[in-house]
């Protein structure tokens, strides 16, 4: 059993943590509160505060590191406030400030990461840098009480499967080229759909009406997949359709109608799922595990929901998944897997704080698990 | 005994008149009797020119195909005679199968492995009455030696020993587009062919 | 839900008596004395086991939209089917193919294997298992002469496979069979993950992934059947000449930098 307050301030019986994070285009700041001893269903870690800011580019158009490193610089201040507001928390009263370490965006991690420090410096207080997708794994299994599960991480900048063994959480099965929600937001570029509230949500809506399958290349392979092939596929269809070519793949092969934009949608939806449950499951089998977590943006799409549903059924299992307020990019999933961190020992140093755009999820040393 | 019956232990309600016409002399006859179609409809058989066939073990490769792709309604030609020699070929094309693995024109005498595929009685859904009885085999046997000459010799047993004396091994090497992985080696040979004929079109 | 599947198979094929001895994620493995087209008494030529038949079942994923699951389903089974007539075509030791039905997922092969002294299956995981519980100090018979055979034979055949561009895919101790109880020659089988592949670090990663396996099954003496089965792999690109040579080293180099880096890429971001 892991001592989870070896670190404990004397005579206190809680911890509380400031997150922030701002690894994409949402700048996110939350604050957490765990009392003392493990976590477990009768001690459920506190949210205080959960506030979001997020940077969306005009239609047709992707997010600039640029842009979005000036929207979190205007917006973390305010963000800051917020939080510690809504929480009424006292900045003397908290314990660590956690910040997004990596994986990311360089400018706009280094926004947050220059915020952070200022923070630390200014309440005296120790920082604790977070690996951005443990603190997708992390927040998912606390909202979620899945105890072990396989973790599907979807987001604009990840895809991964992982599963968690001898204190590290490892990448079974990964993307070889584009992540999947990249692959979503460039396709609603090529049909210049809204970027509000975001673009894979809007592709989302698009392929409920969607109704006939279009052929498009399937790219399992091994335990990884590729999707940069399937994009470029699907973004050639998609210009033949406006350009109102009448090439015979343009038109069902049963119905003989011809092919929509919605039809695209949920072409390149049923496809991408696909390869994602595939590769999940057998993720799921490798490691004997019947539980699904998703997590990360993308994982609040309710036809992967479904899909991932009917496969953890047939394997007599369950599914887990959070709300947009956990799946999207968020300060307190950084809060709490940097306090989880925090309560066994972990601290970053000043000189320690460089972000890493390439930080990997199986670099971290889970001295907080031991199962 | 001119003839035997197979079975499939997967399909058993097909049975499976098969026999070997040993040095036929009128193929040409019967074949352009097929062809244009002047020969009696109940005449429908698979005839197989028997250089291209190495063993029991092939003909039931193909009859398996077939049948596979029978039940998944995937069958190319419009019979299942039809559809078996082209399931004994590598080839895609109908005509090109039947030209080469079906009743050969050339030669003055060929041997001809003859198929005939009926239902066991219940199971019959061909609608063209090919329902399996001792009676139906012995009719059949009887049409086929009426029409078939061979010098009264009549069809004999499908065994893998006759097999080996009517095989063509350079006609297989050729057929089955071989080329360097032929082998003298039967059982190698065999192997080989099974491949192809279940990985036909796929 | 297994037993559904398992009920699904059964109706579809009634007349074959069906075993379950491996489900994956992906397929069903089902052992059955039945050939797909031979009566009884009749037997196949050229295969191990007459009267023991595999039956590899890659069954419909209800999750899949039902005309994608078609295509996949027909697509993974041929294209396996197709590998293990390649294989036999190359030589190389695998599960001879006996028949296919592509579109309903169904692969029947040749049964590799024997039984092992303890009654455990032969594969390569229960017969090092068994010879590591007999070894001690003084009589190490698992790293005995035949073990380094059999090793070597390993390494030869993942070798003769990269040679022609093939990769496993999925290369465990529970993939590697012994054939032959007198020989103990090996076999590779399930290929279902397996792929055409010219890039070294497709290679690199199949070799990765078979000694990553022996380290955490067999963690006593993996080094030693670890460097026995690439002195075999390596043999057999030396044989192959120039070529050989040349994709050994770059191989092996590919090899070194994925086990620095533990399998996976570097991250995108």
């Amino acid at each position: 059993m892991v001592d989870m307050d070896a670190f404990a301030k004397p005579g206190k019986p809680y911890y509380l943590a400031l997150g922030m994070e701002g690894s994409a285009n949402k700048l996110g700041v939350g604050v957490i509160k765990h009392h003392l001893g493990p976590l477990d269903e009768n001690n459920r870690a506190e949210i205080l505060a959960n506030v979001r800011s997020t940077y969306n580019a005009p239609p047709g158009q992707g997010f600039l590191p640029r842009d979005t490193a000036r929207h979190h610089r205007n917006w973390v201040v305010r963000l800051v406030e917020k939080a510690l507001k809504d929480s009424g928390v006292k900045v003397s009263d908290l314990d660590c400030l956690c910040f997004t370490q990596g994986p990311g965006m360089g400018a706009p991690l280094q926004s947050v990461v220059v915020a952070a420090r200022t923070l630390s410096q200014l309440w005296e207080l120790p920082l604790v840098g977070v690996n951005h997708c443990i603190g997708h794994i992390e927040m998912g299994r606390e909202i979620t009480g899945a105890r072990n599960p396989v973790v599907l991480y979807v987001s604009g900048g990840n895809t991964q499967v992982i599963a968690y063994s001898r204190q590290r959480y490892r990448i079974f099965g990964e993307t070889l080229d584009i992540a999947i929600g990249n692959c979503l937001d460039r396709f609603a570029r090529t049909l210049h759909i809204p970027n509000d509230p975001s673009p894979g949500y809007n592709i989302e809506q698009l392929a409920r009406k969607g109704k006939h399958l279009v052929e498009l290349p399937y790219t399992v392979k091994g335990m990884d997949l590729s999707m940069s092939g399937i994009l470029e596929y699907v973004d050639g269809l998609a210009h033949d359709l406006f350009s109102g070519k009448k090439s015979k793949y343009l038109y069902d092969e049963e119905d003989g109608e011809r092919i929509t934009v919605e039809d695209l949608c949920f072409s390149l939806q049923e496809n991408l799922f696909s390869m994602l449950v595939e590769i999940t499951e057998r993720a799921m089998a490798h490691v004997d595990s019947n539980q699904v977590l998703i997590v990360g943006g993308v994982g609040c799409n309710e036809r992967l929901q479904e899909m991932m549903g009917i496969m953890a059924g047939d394997r007599n299992g369950s599914i887990y998944a959070t709300d947009e307020r956990f799946c999207i990019d968020n300060g307190i999933m950084i809060a709490h897997a940097g306090l989880l961190a925090y309560r066994v020992g972990y601290g970053n140093e000043l000189e320690d704080t460089v972000c890493r755009q390439k930080f990997r999820t199986d670099e971290v040393y889970v001295k907080w698990r031991d199962d | 005994m001119t003839y035997s019956t197979l079975t499939l232990p997967q399909f058993p309600h097909y049975r499976i008149f098969a026999s070997l016409y040993k040095n036929v002399k009128n193929h040409r006859q019967i074949r352009d009797g097929i062809r244009s179609g002047s020969i009696s409809a109940d005449f429908d058989f698979a005839f197989l020119n028997a250089a291209n066939v190495l063993s029991l073990e092939q003909i039931y490769s193909a009859l398996f195909r077939c049948f596979v792709d029978k039940a998944n309604g995937k069958m190319k030609a419009n019979t299942i005679h039809t559809e078996l020699i082209s399931d004994m070929s590598t080839v895609k094309n109908i005509m090109e199968a039947l030209t080469k693995f079906g009743i050969p024109s050339k030669g003055d005498t060929v041997d001809l492995v003859v198929l005939k595929v009926l239902y066991s009685g219940d199971e019959d859904d061909s609608g063209d009455g090919n329902s399996f009885s001792p009676d139906a085999l012995k009719k059949i046997s009887g049409q086929l030696d009426s029409a078939i000459e061979n010098d009264g010799a009549g069809g004999c047993c499908l065994t893998d020993t006759e097999l080996e004396s009517t095989a063509d091994l350079h006609k297989i090497r050729k057929n089955y587009k071989l080329s360097d992985l032929f082998s003298e080696d039967r059982d190698r040979l065999n192997r080989l062919l099974i491949g192809t004929i279940q990985l036909k079109g796929l | 839900m297994r037993d559904q599947i398992v009920d699904d198979l059964q109706l579809r094929i009634p007349t074959v008596p069906l075993r379950l001895i491996s489900q994956g994620a992906e397929a069903l493995i089902f052992m059955t004395n039945q050939h797909p087209y031979l009566p009884a008494g009749v037997n196949p030529c050229d295969v191990d086991n007459p009267g023991k038949y595999i039956i590899k079942y890659r069954p419909p994923k209800p999750y899949r939209h039902p005309k994608l699951d078609k295509r996949i389903t027909a697509t993974r089974t041929s294209s396996e089917a197709k590998l293990l007539h390649k294989l036999y075509q190359l030589g190389v030791k695998a599960p001879k193919l006996i028949a296919i039905d592509a579109p309903n997922g169904l692969i029947w092969m040749e049964f590799l294997g024997y039984q092992l002294p303890d009654m455990r299956y032969s594969s390569l995981k229960n017969w090092l298992w068994l010879l590591e519980r007999e070894s001690d100090r003084d009589h190490p018979v698992a790293l005995a002469d035949n073990v380094k055979d059999c090793c070597n034979g390993i390494g030869r055949s993942i070798g003769v496979l990269h040679l022609h561009g093939i990769v496993h895919g999925d290369l465990t101790t529970s993939n590697i069979v012994l054939t032959d109880e007198a020989t103990l020659k090996p076999s590779l089988i399930d290929f279902g993950l397996s792929s055409y592949s010219g890039l070294p670090e497709d290679r690199a990663v199949d070799l990765y992934v078979l000694e990553r396996a022996l380290k955490s099954t067999h963690p006593v003496y993996a080094e030693k059947y670890w460097e026995w089965i690439l002195d075999g792999y390596h043999d057999v690109h030396e044989e192959d000449g120039k070529r050989g040579r040349k994709k050994y080293s770059e191989t092996i180099s590919r090899f070194k930098e994925v086990r620095m880096r533990g399998r996976k890429r570097t991250m995108i971001g």
